[in-house]
């Protein structure tokens, strides 16, 4: 059985309890709609994608650094480390005037909605990361080959995404004052739908490379996106949030989107983690390496050497 | 090489990463030729024993540190407890060190990716005159590999491919 790792477990609990808490806070608008609990209830998602935000952002970084300088893998998880820099600026201001109360003032529609800076930027640094990231593993020849059942998916998002335009109206920000936001929140599906088409691609390419750490990083990270994309459609599009059962699957599936990214980030890390203690082994005792014990038949037969020493 | 077939393609056959047509020439010819039959018994049993490997690899990326040691210990002497099959002495043939190679990296980036970045490195290691990789250029067979590998996967496993590779004993010839 495989061997769960400690960090890995508790990124999954992060995102079982997100998902349980936004399907709570749902049902309570449904139960207690107005009440100031449930007004708390709604907005307590903010917290979480700041520590899901964070933690992705350290992971990033990390990363990042295990990239040679000037490579286009380095430049990507710079981007995404970018991205999440952004998101917590955003997420980080939604929150603080959250609590201010300006939500419930004539701010709402002037500075509250100053958001959508940072939430576009974020959106199009995750973006612009993505396709560095597939143009790298491009280089190698992975993810070029086109079949036609790989365009079955991307069809199903635009047809998403065209399901969600008529809707633009419904979204927190279309009555902005300033008519710069107004576009930027119009824009939403549009940014959110370019990303999760790239993912698309990044899931084919998970297949090419076959059953490995890397490929898992590549499927978490397109299952995070096009989850994102679907917990907006569940939750502006009036035919679905009518749907009490759809509206609370949604918001729940909204709550976890961001710890699913966590969970790709930190399955990604593991591989270089992993990697840098087996090099170790390799470096440290060379008597155990494979090809100098194989070249040296009288070490074949040595004791496995004792970790406590 | 013997009777045209390479020891690339006798890993890529037991792999069943062969061409199509190619395949079935070397499953219809072994089936006639004694020689060629033995060939690919041993090849077979040696892609057998490095898939076992591979998989105890694959599980050993998920163990502790503490852990791994013994398991590098472990896979050593399984390996080596198994007759090598057509080599004369300790040193691994080209064929064998790349299959170790993709054997090593497919936990980390999937046999997919192996295979790609090895037909790359191999490309950017060999000229046409030195007619494939050898002893002489495997070192920068390794080389050239690690840096794909580090493109993808990042300085650490670049390092763990290079310094796998650079320790492996390549027989001449």
């Amino acid at each position: 059985m495989r061997k769960v790792d400690g960090t890995t477990a508790m990124v999954w609990a992060a995102l079982i309890l997100s998902a349980l808490a936004g399907g709570v806070s749902k049902a309570l608008e449904f139960a207690q709609p107005g009440a100031s609990l449930t007004r708390f209830a709604s907005a307590s998602y903010e917290p979480l994608y700041i520590l899901a935000n964070a933690i992705a952002l350290y992971f990033c970084r990390r990363i990042s650094r295990d990239h040679q300088k000037g490579s286009r893998m380095r430049l990507a998880w710079l981007l995404m480390a970018a991205s999440c820099a952004m998101a917590l600026v955003r997420h980080g201001f939604e929150w603080t005037t959250f609590l201010m109360g300006w939500h419930q003032t004539a701010r709402l529609v002037s500075v509250v909605s100053l958001r959508q800076i940072p939430t576009v930027l974020a959106m199009v640094l995750l973006t612009a990361g993505l396709i560095a990231m597939w143009s790298s593993l491009a280089a190698i020849g992975l993810g070029t080959g086109f079949r036609p059942r790989d365009l079955v998916l991307p069809l199903v998002i635009l047809a998403l995404m065209a399901a969600v335009l008529p809707y633009r109206g419904e979204l927190s920000d279309h009555r902005s004052v300033y008519p710069l936001m107004r576009y930027l929140q119009w824009s939403s599906p549009v940014v959110l739908a370019v990303p999760a088409l790239i993912s698309l691609g990044l899931q084919r390419i998970s297949q090419e490379m076959g059953r490995s750490q890397f490929a898992d990083f590549l499927r978490y990270l397109a299952w995070s996106l096009l989850l994102r994309l679907a917990s907006l459609l569940a939750t502006f599009t009036p035919v679905l949030k009518s749907v009490s059962v759809l509206a609370v699957a949604g918001t729940a599936a909204f709550w976890a989107a961001p710890w699913l990214f966590v969970l790709a980030v930190e399955q990604r890390w593991r591989i270089t983690k992993s990697v840098s203690e087996l090099t170790e082994v390799y470096v440290r005792n060379p008597q155990e390496a494979f090809a100098m014990s194989v070249s040296n038949p009288h070490l074949f037969h040595a004791e496995p050497p004792d970790p406590r020493k | 090489m013997h009777h045209d077939i390479s020891e690339q393609e006798w890993l890529d056959y037991v792999s069943g990463v062969l061409a199509p047509a190619r395949a079935a020439f070397i499953r219809s010819h072994a089936a006639t030729c004694v020689k060629c039959a033995r060939t690919l018994g041993s090849f077979a049993e040696w892609h057998d024993l490095m898939m076992q490997e591979g998989s105890r690899l694959r599980s050993a990326l998920e163990l502790p540190s503490d852990e791994m040691e013994s398991f590098i210990a472990d896979s050593v002497e399984a390996i080596c407890a198994g007759e090598r099959p057509g080599s004369r002495s300790w040193s691994w043939s080209v064929a064998e060190g790349l299959f170790f190679m993709r054997v090593l990296m497919e936990p980390i980036c999937g046999a997919g990716t192996a295979r790609a970045s090895i037909k790359l490195a191999v490309e950017r290691s060999t000229t046409r005159s030195e007619g494939g990789l050898c002893r002489r250029n495997w070192q920068l067979f390794v080389a050239n590999l690690s840096e794909v590998v580090a493109s993808i996967c990042g300085l650490a496993a670049g390092s763990l491919v290079k310094h796998a590779g650079a320790s492996l004993a390549i027989a001449g010839a």
